[in-house]
């Protein structure tokens, strides 16, 4: 048996959709909103207790379109996306939102510990900050960035950056170099290693006055 | 056979920033100082002045950033923000700001992280939510939207802030929904100094050089351990 749904019937099933689906703001462009729909109507469809049933007008030939003949023609279309997810409404507290950010990042602290003849390479021992690694590595001078350039010498401390770089939905492989720009030691810093350099030095001089008299 | 796979929540989009409080002058802070005192080089305050759309230097705020820093200065407040790794840009930054300011006055210090999380599904999403604020008291309130992958209300931000056995400061972690990620959570995570006592920069620099790394660990693992078990 044949059921039909007349046009208004078929219009309160799309105003239902939209209506449900309101707030459905991730990705607003028609194609995905009607890809939704067409899962809908599919869902629908395939839920009915009759076997075969219209499900309106086709809007070109006007003839009847059995939900048979409907799910056919919408499999075979675009690929129907299934959203998942929806956002909720933002706070008024702004999240810094940088347009780009690192991906499966590891870091390494970097000390120069020479350079080569010609200028062009230099050796730096390398500490990953995670696994605490030692390790030395050799470096092309031409990979610090022109504005770090000042800072480069024998002693230098840098962080290398290995990974990836997103960018505005795109990934990128990255391998920086910069180098760190540190205070000079303070007054007050000085004083401090002065103090510790004079305590130290009176403990080694009391272990060792106290080591020769022990052994006298 | 179902292939049974585990997701990593794993932190993106990290930011670090230092926060001072403290009787600064904006105008002083400018790109150009920046450079003077190496704190930038030429080439990154030469960009910073080329694309000023996002640079504002006047008497009362000084407002410009570089690709991995930014840097605020209003009268009472300064902030140095890393948008990206390596985090300790932003500390050596701030402890070459007071280089030469050793006598500033700074009488409280933020040390804050952020992080997004992406969550993989919706039902992770709600389930965490529901882990840090269970919904039965709500069922009044939230009706049907109590439960479900598709509900329309629960969870919109949590705070939860500890206060340091001294009494001069407090921690505080916040949670929302992420705006990078969706669903995703946005995790901040705020260290705060007081230093009505102690009120020279120098000593600042010394409790910021003390404290920073250990901040930075102990924030991750705390953002780490609300996603155990989900």
């Amino acid at each position: 048996m044949t059921v039909s749904l007349d046009k208004e019937q078929t219009s309160t099933i799309k105003d239902d959709f939209f209506e449900k689906h309101e707030d459905f703001s991730i990705s607003g462009n028609e194609i995905d909103k009607m890809a939704l729909y067409n899962q809908e109507l599919i869902d629908r469809t395939q839920s009915a207790t009759e076997s075969q049933f219209s499900i309106g007008n086709d809007a070109t030939t006007n003839s009847l379109v059995t939900n048979d003949s409907f799910i056919k023609s919408t499999v075979n279309t675009k690929k129907i996306k299934t959203f998942d997810f929806k956002k909720l409404p933002k706070l008024d507290v702004s999240q810094i939102l940088s347009d780009s950010y690192y991906v499966d990042l590891q870091e390494f602290e970097g000390i120069v510990v020479s350079v080569s003849k010609d200028k062009k390479t230099f050796k730096a021992r390398l500490l990953n900050k995670s696994t605490k690694e030692n390790f030395l590595g050799t470096f092309n001078i031409d990979e610090i960035p022109s504005g770090d350039k000042e800072l480069f010498k024998m002693g230098a401390i840098f962080i290398w950056k290995l990974g990836k770089e997103q960018n505005n939905g795109t990934q990128q492989n990255i391998s920086q170099i910069n180098f760190r720009r540190l205070p000079s030691f303070r007054k007050s810093s000085l004083k401090k290693i002065e103090q510790s350099a004079k305590e130290r030095a009176y403990a080694f001089r009391r272990l060792t006055d106290k080591t020769t008299s022990s052994t006298e | 056979m179902t292939k049974n796979t585990s997701f990593s929540y794993v932190p993106e989009n990290r930011t670090v920033s230092l926060v001072f409080v403290g009787h600064f002058s904006p105008l002083m802070f400018q790109p150009y100082w920046f450079s003077n005192h190496k704190i930038l080089s030429e080439i990154e305050v030469e960009a910073i002045l080329k694309t000023q759309k996002s640079s504002v230097i006047a008497p009362n705020i000084s407002v410009f950033s570089t690709p991995q820093l930014q840097f605020i200065v209003k009268e009472n407040r300064m902030e140095v923000t890393a948008f990206k790794e390596s985090f300790l840009a932003a500390k050596d930054a701030a402890k070459k700001i007071f280089e030469g300011l050793e006598n500033t006055t700074i009488t409280a210090m933020g040390i804050n992280t952020a992080s997004h999380f992406k969550m993989p599904s919706l039902a992770k999403y709600h389930k965490f939510g529901d882990r840090l604020s269970p919904k039965d008291l709500w069922k009044d309130f939230l009706k049907e939207n109590m439960s479900g992958d598709n509900r329309k209300g629960g969870l919109l931000q949590l705070q939860m802030v500890n206060n340091k056995p001294d009494g001069k400061g407090k921690q505080v972690v916040s949670i929302e929904p992420s705006s990078r990620f969706s669903p995703g959570i946005f995790i901040n995570c705020n260290d705060h100094y007081d230093f009505s006592e102690m009120t020279d920069a120098d000593s600042v620099m010394d409790v910021l050089e003390e404290n920073f790394d250990t901040t930075l660990k102990y924030f991750l693992d705390i953002q780490l351990s609300l996603f155990k078990g989900l």
